[in-house]
């Protein structure tokens, strides 16, 4: 597969991640509110607009166009979980390389109360042990029983993204926290403790996309969507996690199809954005994205090529559910646009997000450029 | 639909494809995740047995807690000698 037109992000923008409780109307307007005001982008410029929530809220991208003052063609409202937000960006991308829209606003947007990933009572095949960490704890024994990987490679991603999120105003943790702190928070299902989880909060994130001919009037510093994977294999854990193969299958085939379809390699990437909800994840994310080895992912933790979370990841900044993808998103494209502040690395190229739900049976992996 | 297959399994026995203990529940439980006849169901073990990977099990209960949830409750097979 390939892009049939190219598609940018032309601007992004992020709200603070917080534990309140603001409206999610008001929050889901903040971050656009924000790219209007700095930006030269009108409002009238944009004809599509996808939110990206868990809110059960009806109507809710039709209300959020009311109160920004947007009158596109189309508006509607997209639930996958924690991979909401970067189908949502998928989506709209889509809408443009098919000729459908020229410029979308994508927002992510999520309350601690509507946070419905908190438990998945759907999954029946789950019992009583319905909570992510029991999935991720449960990944986590049999990486480490097949693969080495310690207690102390798991902790030190959560170091590692703590320490970037302390450089980020907008994250939700700005404290640095040690190996030893981690290794002695509270145990929550064994070997995952409370530092190896990332926290459910409130936030929300806006990315415009436009056609090429639309980014060229709107921006001089387009980012480029150059590739898109994504792949469900199933809803529940009944199919998952069989005895031969310890990793995430759909982002192992998400990120073939974005590879191939950015005609990038691994060691392409400059930056990523990985689904690092506990600490486990990320090292399996290192392995399934094929940036080491299967199995080596406890050891890559502490390599220096690649910058990864720069903002801080899910630990660092928080996980609002639905937001999620769309700030990834947003801070890759301000990342190879040079306008990340504080986290900026310095001479990204290149750049990747994943994103993934309910125990890794979807995901969704995006290949940025400049 | 069309995948949708309904059996009834005489002998609910399964294997042990991962397990661990659960510190954010009522009290300490452990629990794995169970094979039986090609699904994967996760429920409590039994806190007297070792568990270890592989390990045959039997389905000794379920149902549904009064909070609406599931459970499902695993304790280790034995398979039963036959009379004299």
């Amino acid at each position: 597969m390939e892009m049939r037109e190219e598609v940018a992000v032309i601007a992004s923008a992020t709200s603070r991640f917080t534990k309140k409780e603001p409206s999610i109307l008001e929050l889901s307007c903040q971050p656009a509110l924000k790219i209007f005001r700095e930006t030269n982008i009108d409002r009238t410029e944009v004809d599509s607009v996808i939110v990206s929530t868990c809110s059960m809220l009806q109507y809710t991208s039709s209300i959020v166009c009311e109160m920004l003052g947007i009158r596109p063609n189309k508006s509607c409202r997209l639930d996958n979980l924690c991979n909401s937000g970067s189908i949502a960006i998928a989506s709209a991308c889509s809408e443009i390389a098919a000729g459908f829209s020229d410029c979308a606003l994508v927002i992510g947007a999520e309350i601690i109360s509507n946070s419905s990933a908190k438990k998945l009572e759907w999954d029946l095949t789950r019992g009583q042990f319905n909570h992510p960490v029991h999935w991720a704890s449960l990944f986590a024994r049999s990486h480490m029983r097949k693969f080495g990987t310690t207690e102390e490679q798991m902790a030190l991603v959560a170091v590692k993204n703590r320490k970037n999120s302390s450089k980020n105003p907008l994250a939700l943790f700005r404290n640095k926290i040690t190996l030893e702190e981690v290794i002695n928070s509270k145990k929550i299902s064994d070997p995952i403790k409370l530092l190896d989880s990332s926290y459910v909060c409130s936030g929300s994130s806006a990315v415009i996309l436009a056609s090429k001919e639309k980014a060229k009037k709107l921006t001089d510093n387009p980012v480029w969507i150059k590739g898109i994977g994504q792949k469900t294999t199933c809803a529940s854990l009944s199919q998952l996690l069989s005895k031969h193969d310890v990793g995430f299958t759909t982002t192992q085939e998400a990120a073939r199809q974005a590879y191939k379809m950015s005609q990038k390699r691994p060691e392409d990437i400059d930056v990523a954005e990985l689904h690092d909800a506990f600490t486990i994840t990320e090292i399996m994310a290192y392995e399934d994205l094929f940036l080491t080895k299967k199995g080596e992912g406890g050891k890559f933790v502490t390599q220096e090529q690649l910058s990864i979370n720069p903002r801080g990841g899910l630990l660092g900044c928080g996980h609002p559910i639905g937001c999620t993808g769309v700030a990834q998103v947003a801070e890759i494209a301000a990342q190879l646009a040079g306008r990340a502040g504080q986290t900026q690395v310095k001479g990204c190229k290149t750049g990747l997000v994943h994103n993934m739900a309910a125990a890794g049976t979807s995901s969704s992996v995006l290949v940025l450029g400049q | 639909m069309s995948r949708v297959r309904l059996r009834k399994i005489r002998t609910p026995v399964g294997h042990l494809i991962e397990y661990t203990t659960a510190y954010n529940m009522s009290r300490p439980l452990k629990f794995g995740i169970v094979n039986i006849g090609g699904i994967n169901i996760i429920g409590s073990l039994d806190l007297s047995i070792s568990p270890s990977v592989g390990m045959k099990v039997k389905m000794i209960n379920c149902g549904i807690s009064p909070n609406g949830t599931p459970f499902y409750e695993f304790d280790k097979y034995v398979k039963r000698r036959g009379k004299s």
